[in-house]
């Protein structure tokens, strides 16, 4: 680390912060002293809105800018420019900074969000029916403002940082050019804040204010429950292990490629979502086994294996309980995912043969206590041998493309745990995950041979 | 949706049509508002669903006659009551003749406050009467119509979702009317509909993360009889007992969440254990609840249910409920409604002969408070029955 480099960014905080204050000084001078009340009432909702955590709608754009652009409307009726500079330097006071005793942070936060504010407020009042009371007209003449504020804005911060991090200016900007286009209706929406402020005082603010609030707290409570649903789903997982140790991370894994080939094949993040749960789910089933017949070394009979299969028919209902879940709940169970050119042709879910397909993928490519994982490639070819007949063609294709594009690998060569094996890989794949390799030898032969 | 906004169009067409004075294109905006508002609701946890539309009820109160504003709602009403998706044709009716009078209620106590504080300040008088109107509906929501069925001690407990439909209203009409000065008309209603619409979607995402979470508990509650462990049915009926005893002993919402969870999951142990075949024995009791109680204290959520199935059997102690938040009675209130479900093999002609069972183990085993509440709740099951 030089020496030079901070310096460079205290000089300009330091000049950013001075040159503000001399804007300041300017506006009071030159334009009308802000009234007290809409300036207390806007700076301090402005410096609450600024430290939640929760920016609007997930776009990344704090609602503090919105109070700042009803700030520009409110103080644009009194001719004052110092107004919406104060406003605009509250949304800047960030507690962690002040906890941190970052005061750069603090210098640089105010000078620049002041700047950009006095910016808005300056091209607000130079445009033309600005005060009119026609509300395309308003639309229009807001947006220049909102340009002004987001665009200085972005160009100091985008000075600063790029000299912090030694990145060019170009690649920090691409960072921000996300949030470009998504300020201009939280700045509308400010505006007409504003303009009902000057009808109606400060009522306006609490009547737009308390909506905001309760649909954020709602929404904590939102993501609070959906941890809490993850977490649920993650013990019983665990639970699951916990009865057949050599399934560990095997359903975090078959979410993992289930997401892998749901995302090649274009569902929406709905359809991820419930793909995900659905494959984390798909062994739930496996609860009712009985824990020595899991774990049995060796090959099962017909009738211990008849009893091991009877967990998919679980599975399948514990999944139809959840509604959220039901449509895509012959997922657990082989049967159903079978694939057939019937099944594909009358718009069956594609659901069921994802997890097929990732839960076989996954099989295939790990250890289990009678053999060692296969090799990816053989994998592969299992699956393509299969697909059509077992598995969905396109499913299998878009699991290969998507491992091969991020240029994973996985099994023999690459387990997680390493051991040392006496004997090699073998090379010839079994058929469905896990349950293919449960399949009594005579069952097995002749299931081969009926294929073949 | 399209068919939704035209039919609601069509309906608020004809009263633009019928109504004598007022601006056919506002009401039938504002109808179609009304229509649309219907089909969203907000549903809080504790409290009847609320539906959007009251607040566009609220502008259309601002804005219209008396004449107007009734054709333009009983319009809408039935609109809505035919594009209405869940329920049956009685429910449809009722719901829209009971929004058409919690609109007129509204609009009477808009326009009386108005005129009863005419020589005032008229911003103030303006906002008094918008939220006055906005809280005569919600209160004739919740204690009129749904006070009969819930018991008024439900009522105005999803606060959050009233007041967030309380103010958007207010903040919509009075961006409409602009209150006495130059309102931006349907602009207003438009424009500030926004917090509302957060606070919709904020709401639906919240309840339909509820239902998954509270059907996944239930669906893996099935896994023990599934596997063949307990009877049929026997998770779900200790549950609803337990709920019913909690509430009974007054324990508060979470722990009776917490209890309810405990009663669904309280052979969830079980499966962990291996089979009686290998053990050489039936599975201790104990152990189920110790083996269920360490996959539930995994997570932070459900370590308070793991912590109900660990409860020793012991006479409660009361010095320690003050500390334990209900745990220990929730844990003695699992007990009996587990066992008396065993008891009485979830057929009612048993319950008697339970309850003396239960009453004539030793008083260790079951907390005598808690059988005398069962007891209660039995039967009133029962007087409800007959």
């Amino acid at each position: 680390m030089s020496l030079r480099r901070p310096n460079r960014i205290d000089v300009m905080c330091v000049a950013i912060g001075i040159t503000a204050l001399g804007a300041a000084v300017l506006a009071a001078r030159v334009s009308a002293r802000p009234s007290i009340v809409p300036l207390v009432l806007l700076g301090t909702l402005s410096a609450f809105a600024a430290n939640q955590d929760v920016t609007l709608a997930g776009t990344g754009v704090s609602a503090s800018f919105m109070i700042t652009m009803a700030a520009v409307v409110v103080f644009r009726s009194e001719n004052s420019l110092l107004g919406p500079m104060l406003v605009g330097a509250c949304g800047a006071v960030l507690i962690e900074h002040f906890r941190a005793f970052d005061w750069r942070k603090v210098l640089f936060n105010v000078g620049n969000l002041s700047l950009a504010t006095l910016a808005a407020a300056v091209t607000f009042a130079t445009m033309p029916h600005s005060s009119s009371s026609f509300v395309p007209t308003l639309l229009v003449v807001s947006l220049p403002a909102a340009a002004a504020n987001s665009i200085l804005g972005t160009l100091f911060l985008t000075m600063v940082v790029a000299a912090a991090t030694g990145r060019g200016a170009r690649a920090v900007l691409a960072d921000y050019a996300p949030t470009y286009l998504h300020v201009y209706p939280f700045a509308v929406l400010g505006v007409f804040m504003g303009r009902l402020y000057l009808q109606i005082g400060p009522a306006s603010v609490l009547l737009f204010i308390v909506p905001i609030v309760i649909a954020r707290h709602v929404f904590k409570s939102y993501i609070d429950l959906k941890e809490a649903h993850e977490a649920t789903i993650r013990i019983l997982i665990r639970a699951l292990e916990a009865k057949d140790a050599y399934t560990a991370g095997h359903a975090e894994r078959v979410a993992r490629f289930a997401l892998y080939i749901g995302a090649e094949l274009g569902l929406s993040p709905m359809q991820l979502e419930r793909l995900r749960l659905a494959a984390l789910m798909h062994d739930v089933g496996k609860l009712i086994v009985p824990n020595h017949l899991l774990n049995k070394p060796g090959r099962l009979t017909a009738e211990e294996f008849a009893r091991v299969r009877e967990h998919e028919h679980v599975s399948v209902e514990i999944l139809s309980r959840i509604d959220f879940l039901a449509p895509v709940a012959p997922s657990a169970s082989s049967e159903h995912a079978r694939f057939t050119w019937v099944s594909d042709k009358y718009g069956q879910p594609i659901e069921p043969h994802i997890v097929a397909v990732a839960d076989a993928f996954d099989a295939m490519t790990s250890t289990r206590s009678y053999r060692r994982a296969l090799t990816q490639e053989i994998a592969f070819g299992e699956l393509r041998k299969n697909a059509a007949r077992q598995f969905h063609p396109r499913v299998v294709e878009a699991l290969i493309v998507a491992i091969e594009r991020r240029g994973e690998h996985f099994g023999a060569g690459y387990e997680e745990a390493d051991e040392h094996w006496a004997t090699p890989p073998p090379v010839a794949g079994t058929g469905s995950a896990g349950l293919g390799d449960l399949l009594p030898e005579a069952q097995r032969v002749a299931s081969d041979g009926g294929a073949a | 949706m399209l068919l939704v906004v035209a039919v609601g169009a069509c309906a608020a067409g004809i009263a633009a049509i019928v109504a004598p004075h007022g601006d056919a294109v506002a009401l039938v905006a504002l109808a179609s508002g009304v229509v649309l508002g219907e089909l969203l609701e907000l549903e809080p946890q504790h409290g009847p669903a609320l539906p959007l539309s009251h607040a566009v009820v609220l502008v259309l109160a601002a804005v219209a006659t008396l004449p107007a504003f009734a054709i333009t709602v009983c319009a809408a009403q039935l609109a809505a009551a035919v594009v209405r998706s869940e329920a049956n044709g009685h429910t449809r009716v009722m719901t829209a003749a009971q929004r058409v009078v919690t609109g007129l209620a509204a609009y009477v106590v808009f326009r009386v406050t108005a005129e009863l504080f005419h020589y005032g300040n008229g911003r103030a008088v303006g906002l008094l009467a918008l939220a006055l109107a906005g809280l005569a509906q919600i209160a004739c929501d919740e204690v009129v119509f749904a006070g009969g069925r819930r018991g008024l001690g439900r009522a105005f407990h999803g606060w959050e979702a009233e007041l967030a439909l309380l103010t958007s209203g207010v903040l919509m009409a009075a961006g409409e009317t602009g209150i006495g000065g130059h309102g931006i008309g349907l602009w207003g209603p438009l424009i500030f509909s926004v917090p509302l619409l957060a606070t919709w979607y904020s709401f639906n995402r919240l309840s339909s993360i509820r239902a998954t979470y509270d059907q996944t508990i239930r669906a893996l509650s099935l896994a023990p009889e599934l596997g063949g462990l307990v009877r049929p049915g026997h998770a779900e009926r200790v549950a609803a007992l337990c709920v019913e005893i909690g509430d009974e002993l007054d324990l508060e919402p979470v722990q009776l969440q917490h209890l309810e969870t405990a009663a669904l999951l309280h052979h969830i142990g079980h499966l962990c254990l291996d089979d009686a075949e290998v053990l050489g024995r039936p599975a201790d009791p104990w152990e189920v609840a110790e083996a269920g109680a360490a996959i539930l204290r995994a997570t932070e959520y459900l370590a308070p249910a793991g912590d109900v199935l660990t409860v020793e059997p012991i006479r409660r102690n009361r010095a320690l409920e003050l500390v334990d938040d209900g745990r220990a009675l929730s844990g003695h209130i699992l007990k009996v409604a587990s066992a008396f479900d065993e008891l009485t093999a979830g057929s009612p002609q048993h319950a008697r002969g339970a309850i003396e069972v239960l009453y004539s183990g030793p008083g260790y085993a079951y907390d005598q408070d808690v059988v005398a509440a069962l007891e209660r709740v039995v039967s009133r099951r029962s007087s409800v029955r007959a």
